[in-house]
């Protein structure tokens, strides 16, 4: 198999507030012998979306562009970021009025959009660039006795139309991916819900409500972990974690974890 | 957009009852097929399976025996889907629908040989020949004419347990209504919140405390039906404990949560029995290409992929569905433009009088197929050999009236799926 | 002498505001922080923090460590350019060394050795390469601002008239130095201070050795025999040789006395080198006076920042140190646009031209803030380029003065939101969607505004809802509201019914609009495809666009009655 290269895109607040999770990914891609380039990448323009539309697409764009210049497919492990990369693609594709705009930003810098860009967010380069069996080979330590709860969220899911990230109303994917660990994915109601994060700090009493509800779901389901594989979601677990709740762990955690990779530091969890 | 290529044996279009069902016969078969269509929760409606619950619709008599009355409509009607089939056939196709539900963890239950006494939100009854585990002690209540609690919620529409019990006062005179705030909320409520916030032990506790001073001498409690969303089977068990009587849901207005568990159950479980679903997405256009295959685009509002199949089962419904469209004039099959069985101008789609029990000539109006569930054209010809239809769509039939919606829509699928199967046999694969 | 008390002058003022700038670490209010405790307590305690450093040896070493890497070294700047950081390096010591062994040459040169004199080398020669150093850094900066397209669009007047200042100041020293190496005028003073002669004919021969060793243009020239030159080269040894050095090694001022020379006749008539003193002189007073009120100060105040920061970020720091240290990071900025170049919202500044979005330029805007200078309209402004940053420390990791950047932003948008000014969504809180439909209503963005796909104008977007509720009954955030009505004012179902009847104002304020957690659900459920998700979406993006030109028109004609609501109860920004 040709050795796989992307352009790995952090996005703005994985870096200053979970630097765990960015290690553990790079371990956990290195181990799989997945090169991933740098460069610096502006804001996917996510948060800029409540503001407004063509700004934010013209984060997305220029991120897209950025990456066409590289030649590189983008990669990245947060699940808002991906969904507004996606959503700048799928804007591109069906508004000429956006092209002309954002081609005319874009050409200043001397940079352009290309179509057939490929975004994959850490998910889907594990499960359809990697695949489970590859995953499964690297395993070390099978996490048998862990029940986990995947959760989907939001914005890499839905709208299905434009994230193309897995089937919207009954995805597989991240259950795939854990079970190549040997861990054992529980079913639980509110596995698609949001987390409540794009609510935080402004309005923190709604925000919290949803995420409680999600770990309440999760914890009656007989989950001990709780799988993220989005930036925004692993932060509003982390800071509304009450006692007996199930831990929110990055899928790059467990992945370490039954990888053994020395690197990622998971003495926290019992798995 | 570079369109993305995918071949397979079967496509089945359309994710209503039929298509749903389909799906399910097509895996339990073996067959390599993909399924397309927009998942809305109401083509599932609110619960019940009706086989069929009136018959002579004319004379607007209720069914006692379904299994007999699908004998007689066979025989009046012979043009009827159903007629297309052995009775055996469509008793095999129930029984393995009903056994994919109780596998799925949403059990419903039948009689057996009878149709069963439904009440419904409107304080009407209504037959139907399988209901929701949850919704089984109420027939078996209303026969009884038990002492029975009927509890309502502030702040739900169209659910009032008053009117039901003034409604039914001659049949169930022991039926006393009762209106209680739901735990945990105010203002206007919505079901499928209702449902999922039952889910949880606690709004579940909560809500026993709240029904048991109004208990006395019920023998029921009958509740709309938000009983859980996942978890209805521990939802009911735990109010029946605490409240220490049968507890039962009565069907709501749509959309109800009934509709969405089964939506989510097919959802779950038909791509790990081997169906690539293509769901939130619609067939936009097809062709006909090299060696009589079907070429379909497939997308949301344009085409994203081609899927390339030897054959192909629609189930598109009718005009809500989409399967059927009002033009001006006609009534058009909307993806393949079918032939459609319908009355020779605008002026007879409707009796004079439009609550006309008997139903009007547009609700006949569909396609019709041949006894291998293939369209015909209106000389009885056979279209394609390689095209098939099923559900509502179907001409000669008024499942609404005639009450047997999702009994249809299974017993066709499962037609069709095998007629579909020897074709599929018969012709090598390329 | 006369200048002498600009100088005295120049320096009081430079003092006094330093004094004067040092004082506002511990009185600006910035970040929550300022406001449980007084100035005095932050005064106090920012001492004792100094102490503490000072006297912890691994605290000190790492300050020390600073001061030779960052303030010495400014291996920071070396990270990002390596011109960049020769540009730097050669101003910053081109012109501390000038300093040093120019400006104040009575007080350290001079002190150090006995034999000192300007126009001895390795004097001469030293200031001249200082010189030529500090000018070769001005024109790098100065081409650098105007060259790199980011640093061009944050640059201010100021920014490039301080740049001129350093170069009149430099290019007037070495035009001074080349009048005076040329001019007779001056020959005659020194002769007569140093020789003690004004005999025509004792002077002729050093006159003549000058006029062919140190260029001094006499008019006529002296005649030059081999006889007069001797005589001269032995008077030079006598009355000169210990204070001067041959011209040519000034090798900035040398060229440009060559050129003059053919105009030293007209030079020496208007007594230009006179005046090319005082303008030399006052120049630098000027500089010094203006240290502390320009970027200037960060001569003094960055390399203190550098040794703060390599104590950590200020969020290790005390709550009560924070506010000053906050205080201290605004007057080390330099304005180098660095944070600028690499911050991640930095394109947003391409489709909304508000310059606060820069943090460069937030910077100030964030200053202003703090000593209450701000308008609503410039208020606003700042809170909109405040709250579009992600917190992503990108700025913080890059900006050579090390300022901590992100704990500035996270105290402003604090105290923009205790002011009265916090993001839309806080504004949007103030009022009911009734009120807001009023607000509005007069508003609509020009069409120029106009987003690049606009679903809310377009009637395909809605009709084919059929009001099924199936996108409210989907909605985890109705589903988590105790009373839908009372908290949401309105369902998503009820919401795209206001679309349907063009009622997009009377949905626009709505609290459901704002609460939506943009999780997708209703769209991806509703039946029959409409864009729910994205409508809101978009709902909020045209709010916060009337609401900013709802204040702009407020700003340019305050008489206007539809008003947005005062901001704030507690009265002006930043109090
Ligand atoms: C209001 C209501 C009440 C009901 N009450 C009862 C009841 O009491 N008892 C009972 O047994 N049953 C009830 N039903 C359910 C009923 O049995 C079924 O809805 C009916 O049989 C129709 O099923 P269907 O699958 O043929 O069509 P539909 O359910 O209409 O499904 C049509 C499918 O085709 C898809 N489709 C259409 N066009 C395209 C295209 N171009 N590309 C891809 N996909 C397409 C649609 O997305 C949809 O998924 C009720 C249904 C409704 C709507
Ligand atoms: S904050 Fe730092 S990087 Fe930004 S302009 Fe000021 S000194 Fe430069
Ligand atoms: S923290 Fe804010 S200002 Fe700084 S670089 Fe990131 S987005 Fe820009
Ligand atoms: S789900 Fe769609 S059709 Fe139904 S009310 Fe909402 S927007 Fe309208
Ligand atoms: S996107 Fe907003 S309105 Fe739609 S379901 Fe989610 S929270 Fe509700």
């Amino acid at each position: 198999m040709a050795a796989l290269r992307y352009l790995y895109f952090p996005g703005c607040k994985l870096t200053p507030f979970l630097p765990d999770y960015d290690r553990d990914t790079r371990a956990v891609l290195a181990a799989l012998d997945v090169t991933l380039e740098e460069s610096e990448l502006n804001c996917c323009g996510y948060p800029m979306r409540h503001n407004d539309f063509t700004a934010a697409m013209y984060c997305g764009v220029r991120v897209l562009a950025l990456a066409g210049h590289k030649g590189l497919p983008l990669l990245t492990p947060c699940k808002c970021c991906y969904g507004n990369l996606k959503q700048a693609d799928y804007w591109m594709r069906r508004s000429s009025d956006l092209r002309r705009r954002m081609n005319t930003l874009l050409e200043k810098e001397g940079l352009f959009w290309r179509e057939d860009l490929v975004v994959r967010h850490l998910l889907t380069a594990l499960d359809q660039d990697i695949g489970p069996a590859r995953l499964g080979a690297r395993v070390r330590r099978p996490l048998d006795r862990l029940k986990v709860a995947a959760h989907y969220g939001c914005h890499a899911l839905r709208p299905g139309d434009v994230t193309q990230f897995d089937n919207p109303l009954a995805p597989t994917i991240f259950e795939r991916v854990l079970a190549a660990t040997g861990a054992r994915c529980v079913e639980w109601p509110l596995r698609l819900e949001c987390c409540g994060q794009p609510l935080w700090e402004k309005n923190d009493r709604l925000a919290l409500a949803l995420t409680r509800r999600k770990l309440v779901d999760a914890r009656e389901a007989g989950a001990r972990v709780l799988a993220t594989a989005c930036t925004y979601c692993q932060l509003q677990f982390d800071q509304a974690r009450g006692p007996g709740d199930p831990a929110a762990v990055s899928v790059s955690k467990i992945l370490a974890a039954a990888f053994e990779i020395e690197e990622a530091e998971v003495s926290g969890f019992e798995f | 957009m570079k369109e993305k290529e995918i071949a397979c044996d079967l496509v089945i279009i359309g994710t209503g009852m039929a298509g749903m069902a389909a799906a399910l016969f097509a895996a339990r078969r073996g067959l390599d097929a993909v399924q397309v269509g927009i998942t809305g929760e109401l083509g599932f409606a609110s619960g019940p399976l009706d086989l069929l619950g009136v018959h002579p619709v004319a004379e607007g008599r209720m069914v006692g025996d379904p299994w007999q009355g699908i004998a007689r409509l066979c025989r009046d009607e012979p043009l009827h889907p159903y007629a297309k089939l052995e009775i055996a056939t469509i008793r095999r196709a129930m029984e393995d629908f009903l056994a994919f539900l109780q596998t799925g963890g949403y059990p419903h239950v039948t009689l057996g040989a009878r149709n069963q006494m439904l009440v419904t939100a409107a304080g009407t009854r209504k037959p139907t020949y399988a209901v929701p585990h949850t919704m089984q002690h109420g027939p078996t209540a209303l026969a009884h004419q038990a002492p029975c609690l009927l509890v309502g919620f502030e702040g739900l529409k169209g659910f009032s347990a008053r009117q039901i019990a003034l409604s039914l006062e001659r049949h169930w005179p022991d039926l006393r209504p009762v209106r209680l705030p739901f735990p945990d909320a105010q203002g206007e409520l919505y079901t499928e919140h209702m449902a999922r916030s039952l889910d949880a032990a606690e709004t579940r506790q909560k809500l026993v405390d709240a029904i048991r001073p109004h208990l006395g001498d019920a023998q029921y409690v009958g509740l709309p039906a938000v009983l859980g969303f996942y978890r209805t089977e521990r939802v009911l068990a735990d109010l029946q404990q605490g409240l220490g009587v049968p507890v039962f849901e009565i069907p709501t207005m749509l959309p109800a949560v009934t509709g969405v568990r089964l939506r989510e159950l097919f959802e779950q479980r038909l791509p790990a029995m081997g169906i690539r679903p293509l769901w939130q997405q619609r067939v936009l256009g097809v062709q006909r290409v090299n060696g009589g295959r079907w070429s379909l685009a497939v997308g949301y509002t344009e085409a994203e992929r081609l899927v390339v199949a030897r054959s192909v089962l629609l189930c598109s419904g009718r005009f809500f569905g989409k399967g059927l469209h009002a033009r001006r004039h006609a009534i058009q099959e909307t993806i393949f433009d079918l032939p459609v069985v319908q009355p020779v101008d605008r002026e007879a789609w409707h009796h004079k009088d439009l609550l006309d029990p008997q139903g009007h000539p547009i609700n006949r109006a569909g396609v019709a197929v041949d006894e291998n569930f293939r369209p015909v054209d209106h000389q009885g010809n056979t279209l394609f050999p390689n095209l098939f239809a099923a559900g509502s769509l179907l001409a000669y039939q008024d499942w609404m009236r005639q009450k047997c919606g999702s009994g249809l829509a299974v017993a066709t699928a499962c037609g069709a799926v095998n007629s579909c199967a020897d074709f599929l046999k018969q012709v090598a694969p390329a | 002498m006369r200048l002498t008390y600009f100088a005295y002058l120049a320096a009081s003022i430079c003092l006094a505001g330093v004094l004067y700038r040092l004082g506002r670490w511990f009185v600006l209010p910035l970040g929550p922080e300022s406001l449980e405790t007084t100035p005095l307590r932050r005064g106090i305690n920012a001492g004792r923090a100094v102490f503490a450093a000072v006297i912890h040896p691994r605290r000190l070493a790492l300050m020390l460590r600073a001061l030779l890497l960052e303030v010495a070294g400014q291996r920071q700047i070396l990270r990002q350019s390596p011109l960049r950081w020769v540009m730097h390096m050669a101003l910053s010591f081109g012109i501390l060394l000038l300093l040093l062994v120019h400006t104040f040459d009575d007080y350290t040169v001079a002190r150090l050795f006995s034999d000192y004199a300007a126009t001895l080398n390795p004097y001469m020669l030293l200031r001249n390469l200082l010189g030529l150093l500090a000018l070769a850094g001005v024109i790098v900066a100065l081409a650098r601002r105007w060259r790199d397209p980011v640093i061009r669009g944050t640059t201010r007047r100021a920014d490039r008239l301080l740049l001129w200042l350093l170069a009149a100041i430099v290019v007037s020293g070495a035009v001074l130095e080349a009048a005076q190496i040329v001019s007779p005028n001056f020959f005659d003073q020194m002769v007569v201070d140093y020789m003690g002669s004004d005999d025509p004919e004792e002077i002729a021969p050093l006159k003549a050795y000058w006029a062919k060793y140190f260029d001094v243009a006499f008019t006529p020239p002296p005649a030059a025999d081999a006889a007069a030159l001797e005589e001269g080269a032995q008077l030079h040894a006598d009355y000169c040789a210990s204070c001067h050095a041959r011209p040519t090694s000034a090798v900035m001022a040398y060229p440009l006395a060559r050129a003059f020379k053919p105009l030293a006749a007209t030079m020496a008539r208007i007594d230009l080198e006179t005046w090319l003193w005082y303008a030399h002189y006052l120049i630098s007073c000027l500089a010094l006076a203006l240290l502390p009120f320009t970027k200037l100060f960060h001569l003094l105040t960055t390399p203190l920042s550098l040794m703060v920061r390599a104590q950590g970020p200020a969020a290790a720091d005390a709550a009560v140190n924070r506010p000053a240290r906050r205080a201290m990071g605004l007057d080390a900025c330099t304005h180098c646009g660095e944070c600028s170049r690499h911050c991640s919202v930095a394109p947003i500044f391409q489709v909304i031209p508000n310059r606060e979005i820069l943090p460069s330029e937030k910077l100030s805007g964030v200053a202003r803030l703090a000593a209450g200078r701000t308008s609503p309209r410039t208020a606003m402004a700042l809170a909109e380029g405040s709250f579009i940053c992600t917190a992503c420390g990108r700025c913080t990791l890059w900006c050579p003065s090390g300022i901590d950047l992100q704990d500035l932003w996270a105290a402003s948008k604090k105290d923009l939101r205790r002011s009265g000014y916090p993001d839309p969504h806080g504004w949007i809180r103030r009022h009911s969607a009734s009120q807001w439909a009023e607000i509005l209503a007069g508003h609509a963005a020009p069409a120029a505004a106009k987003p690049a796909v606009c679903l809310t104008d377009n009637p395909n977007t809605f009709w084919a809802c059929v009001q099924c509720s199936t996108c409210t009954n989907v909605c985890p955030v109705v589903a988590v509201s105790a009373d839908p009505q009372r908290d949401l004012e309105m369902t998503p179902q009820q919401v795209m019914n206001l679309m349907r009847l063009q009622l997009k104002e009377a949905a626009m304020g709505a609290r459901m609009v704002w609460d939506c957690v943009t999780c997708y659900k209703c769209q991806e459920h509703c039946p029959q495809g409409v864009r729910v998700a994205d409508v809101l979406y978009e709902l909020r993006n045209e709010a916060c666009r009337r609401l900013s030109f709802a204040q702009e028109r407020r700003a340019s004609n305050p008489n206007r009655t539809t008003i947005i609501p005062p901001a704030s109860s507690e009265g002006k920004p930043g109090a």
